[in-house]
């Protein structure tokens, strides 16, 4: 992804939502984006499967699959590659079952979308598909309908939905959003399982810093519609580069002063990019004059991290307290 | 040894769901909690904390058990009698935004307690209520708001503030900061411990958060499926959980740090539904330590120490087993 | 959780339920909406008219003119004259005092009563004891008012009680008050699952407290936007009861009276007697109903973002 913008075109005028974002991802690699409520991070997935539409505007910045720009393409092309090679689960699994239809029809549905099979073959895929995602008696569960399944349930049928074909890239969408935590446990140890045996490239959108540590490679955090910084998830959590890295890890780690590290000026403010500076720098405990009125770019800090901060040697070495 | 705040004995709790059936949520819950002291109620969908929380505020009827407030039996009181003690014990919600009326102004919400059960006379009423916005970190400016206006984070600072406009001696925190954001969570955490030192309370804190937990309570119940499957110190449990349950519990939770190692004590399968709860042990379908005994009959609550004790057959058998005998 | 979808987080949090406050948005909303304008108009004039309408007629609307009866229109009589010699223009511009007057009224007691028996219904419907009763009670007496064909029971009303204004208002009141009832029992049923309604009860509100401070305002809201395509029906009907002579006693102008004085005259090619009446008539209520329309989407939560 390269200087994404999205923007929203409403009643009220145009809201940005994506202000340049730059991702960029390496065959079976898992990413995690951490971003909280604001972020950007649910467009963010939306635009890379080309599923805004106006009034979304997304004409600035480009999405490169194996080299193709997504957002040139036109729905037709778009549509053969969702479900195929982009895949897509989504935080709200049973909302996006189709209530009236048995799970083996929806998934039937989708293994025929992108190949030939017979109706037989489909079916017998479908009973293969929900094997390989754990849920018990498979063959019963064909003709479940999703009221009938538990949360934890409809994700695993999104999930073999998601992996009927060979999908290259799998976009997860907080998995575990509403789920129980030992479910959820269940899930994510699933769902690398089966990234990992398809070599599936994933993307793991998470709020939940402790998700990202234990099952992606590399991390982005996201913050305002932009990306401001990316590491390998190791260097990461020994010294992240960016203040509002460092302040969602304290936070999440419940550290005693992690509250303290903002300054209390921006309590109600909403993660909005402003016209000129930084976007956290209303809310950065080590703000320079120059942040407010120059913008930061994401740029390298060493091999594998770049972060969108001028004083990110600094925050990284924990030079200064941030 | 002072008697405690709150008592809660043999609490039962069934919903009515057709004929002949029902949605077992609570069954047979005891715990107690002493003055100052902060209880966390841990657990996931089905456990029964919500409801528990529920029945001690009245908000539901209890369908049998004993509930001792400050001594008081509560649990059967008719309303009119209950009322004056809502002064006494109140509850902080799960949802910031929709737990305030949206057509009124701070002020208003945050005064109501005081106007309907409190004990401040009409003209000290504003000052009381300024004080305690300021105690959760607010000026005056905020008087006049309407909920839609703030965020969330100082949308549940506002049910905080409500919570504790009356002074009361006990709060129920029903999962207090789940529906906030990361570094929002932190903040009211913090600000709920501060408060518990500076004004004496004592917490039910309901939770399937096990590092807010951690934070703010002393003490840990662990629940499934209605009933408490062991009890301990926010330490002993965290250490060396003694339940299947507390164990798988405590190693699905993801700590921010990826060199620690996760530990894979697994429960299969699902958690079954309340309507249909398995005989015997609750867990015994999933659980990887189940023998025959266990479908027979349910364990009793085994007491270790005051204030520890586990509801399983092998609990003790299994730490021993560890290396680490209790 | 809170299900984010697609509504960008504008200043704050994207929240269902709140509306903007203020006449600058109805402006803003008026004029993305020329059907909601037009319906405005409608409405105003037919309340000038109701203030004004008889202070400004070119003739007294009850005096009829003898040797003038059935002019055609003509530059004297603008709409020409009926079969007493009454200028129908007059009488046109008149009649909105009388039908707002019965309309407003009986819309008015129909709301308040509505409202009140809805959230009482709603509230304690499901409740043990006499709150079921009650709130079952109510639910079905609605039934049985709905169940009659609309016309028939308010031409039995005003049959009982004889033709006259209040009585036409009485009919009108109470055949309106189970719209407002369901809307705001269905409203009621949502509203008071919500937390806040629970706050309230540990804050240590009464039942009843609840339900009226804080459930009832809250649920207003399709009640509100049913206010005024209710009072355009109630126009309605009163055109047709005073048409078969229920209604408003002759000689006071109403469009629906006219209407009926006027219909014989179609067939004989006075087509005036009639047709002004009728146009009246159907503006008027059409200006409501878009009226309705234009609050309904105004008020609707789900299109705010």
């Amino acid at each position: 992804m390269q200087n994404l913008h999205a923007a929203h075109q409403g009643e009220g005028g145009t809201v940005p939502v994506l202000n340049g974002v730059d991702i960029t991802l390496a065959a079976g690699e898992t990413l995690g984006i951490v971003g909280e409520s604001g972020s950007g991070k649910t467009i963010l997935v939306r635009a890379l499967l080309g599923l805004l539409r106006p009034p979304w505007r997304t004409d600035v910045g480009r999405v490169l699959f194996d080299g193709q720009d997504l957002l040139a393409k036109s729905e037709e092309e778009l549509r053969a590659l969702r479900g195929r090679v982009i895949a897509l689960t989504t935080p709200e699994p049973r909302k996006h079952l189709n209530p009236l239809l048995r799970i083996g029809e929806q998934i039937v549905n989708v293994v025929q979308a992108h190949s030939d099979a017979s109706r037989r073959a489909a079916y017998a895929r479908a009973e293969e598909l929900l094997r390989a995602v754990g849920i018990p008696d498979p063959r019963q569960r064909l003709s479940s309908y999703p009221h009938e399944m538990s949360g934890g349930m409809c994700q695993r049928v999104i999930i073999a939905m998601a992996l009927a074909h060979s999908t290259r890239l799998l976009l997860a969408d907080e998995p575990t959003a509403g789920l129980d935590v030992t479910i959820s446990r269940q899930i994510l140890d699933l769902m690398l399982d089966l990234v990992r045996d398809f070599d599936t490239a994933l993307i793991l959108v998470s709020r939940d810093l402790g998700v990202v540590a234990h099952y992606c490679e590399r991390v982005a955090v996201m913050y305002a519609g932009q990306i401001v910084e990316t590491a390998s998830v190791p260097s990461f959590f020994t010294g992240a580069a960016h203040p509002y890295s460092r302040h969602l890890i304290r936070a999440a780690t419940a550290a005693r002063d992690a509250s303290l590290v903002e300054a209390t000026i921006a309590r109600e403010s909403s993660a909005r990019a402003p016209d000129a500076g930084c976007a956290y720098a209303v809310r950065c405990p080590v703000a320079l004059a120059r942040c407010r009125s120059e913008r930061p770019r994401l740029e390298s800090l060493t091999e594998g991290r770049a972060a969108s901060c001028f004083r990110k040697a600094e925050v990284a070495a924990a030079r200064v307290e941030a | 040894m002072a008697a405690p705040l709150l008592e809660v004995r043999d609490l039962v709790k069934h919903f009515p769901a057709g004929r002949e059936r029902s949605v077992k949520a609570v069954n047979g819950v005891s715990f107690e909690i002493a003055r100052g002291e902060a209880l966390a109620l841990v657990g996931e969908s089905g456990s029964g904390k919500t409801t528990v929380g529920r029945c001690l505020l009245r908000l539901l009827e209890p369908t049998s058990g004993v509930i001792r407030f400050a001594g008081i039996e509560v649990h059967a009181m008719p309303p009119a009698a209950f009322r004056p003690l809502r002064r006494r014990i109140q509850l902080v919600f799960q949802e910031p935004y929709d737990s305030l009326n949206p057509r009124m102004r701070i002020a208003t919400l945050v005064g109501e307690p005081l106007r309907q059960v409190g004990d401040v006379p009409a003209a000290r009423r504003p000052g009381r209520v300024l004080e305690v916005l300021r105690m959760v970190g607010f000026d005056a400016a905020v008087l006049d708001k309407y909920p839609h206006q703030l965020s969330g984070g100082a949308q549940q600072r506002v049910g905080l503030a409500r919570a504790l406009v009356t002074r009361p001696d006990l709060v129920v925190l029903d999962e207090p900061t789940s529906a906030l954001d990361v570094s929002v969570r932190a903040e009211i955490l913090n600000l709920l411990m501060d408060l518990r030192e500076q004004l004496g309370l004592s917490y039910l804190f309901i939770s399937h958060d096990l590092t807010a937990v951690r934070r703010v309570c002393n003490r840990v119940a662990v629940m499934y499926l209605g009933k408490v499957v062991e009890t301990g110190a926010t330490e002993q449990i965290f250490e060396q959980p003694l339940h299947p349950y507390s164990r798988a519990l405590l190693s699905s939770v993801l700590y921010p740090d990826p060199t620690q190692k996760l530990p894979r004590f697994m429960l299969s399968g699902e958690i079954p539904s309340p309507i249909d709860l398995p005989a015997g042990c609750h867990l015994h379908q999933r659980c990887p330590w189940a023998t025959a005994a266990c479908q027979q009959a349910y364990p009793p609550l085994d007491t270790l120490r005051p204030g520890r004790s586990v509801a399983c057959f092998r609990g003790r058998e299994m730490a021993e087993a560890d290396g680490r005998p209790v | 959780m809170r299900d984010q979808a697609l509504t960008p987080l504008v200043g704050g949090l994207a929240r269902p339920g709140s509306a903007p406050r203020g006449l600058r948005s109805v402006i803003a909303f008026s004029r993305k909406r020329p059907s909601f304008l037009v319906g405005l108009a409608i409405v105003a004039v037919t309340l000038f008219l109701a203030v004004f309408g008889p202070a400004i007629a070119p003739y007294h609307p009850e005096r009829a003119l003898p040797g003038a009866g059935l002019l055609p229109p003509s530059p004297e009589h603008w709409m020409g004259t009926d079969v007493a010699g009454m200028d129908i223009f007059s009488r046109i511009i008149s009649a909105p005092r009388i039908d707002l007057t019965i309309a407003l009224v009986s819309s008015l007691l129909a709301f308040v009563l509505g409202v009140v028996l809805g959230v009482i219904s709603g509230f304690f419907a499901g409740a043990p004891g006499l709150g079921r009763f009650l709130s079952e009670g109510i639910m079905r007496s609605a039934d049985i008012l709905q169940a009659f064909p609309i016309f028939i029971f308010a031409l039995a009303l005003v049959g009982f009680r004889g033709p006259g204004v209040e009585n036409v208002i009485a009919a009108l009141a109470f055949l309106n008050i189970p719209y407002f009832l369901r809307v705001t029992r269905g409203s009621v049923l949502q509203v008071r699952e919500r937390p806040f309604v629970e706050a309230a009860r540990c804050a240590g509100n009464s039942e009843l407290r609840v339900a009226f401070v804080h459930v009832m305002p809250n649920a207003l809201t399709p009640a509100l936007a049913n206010i005024s395509p209710g009072i355009g029906f109630a126009i309605l009907l009163t055109a047709a009861l005073s048409f078969v002579g229920a209604g408003v006693p002759k000689p006071t102008p109403e469009w629906g009276s006219m209407i009926s004085i006027g219909a014989p005259n179609m067939m004989t090619g006075q087509w005036w007697t009639a047709f002004f009446p009728g146009v009246a008539l159907g503006v008027t209520v059409l200006g409501y109903a878009l009226v309705g329309d234009g609050l309904r989407d105004y008020l609707d939560p789900v299109k705010r973002s």
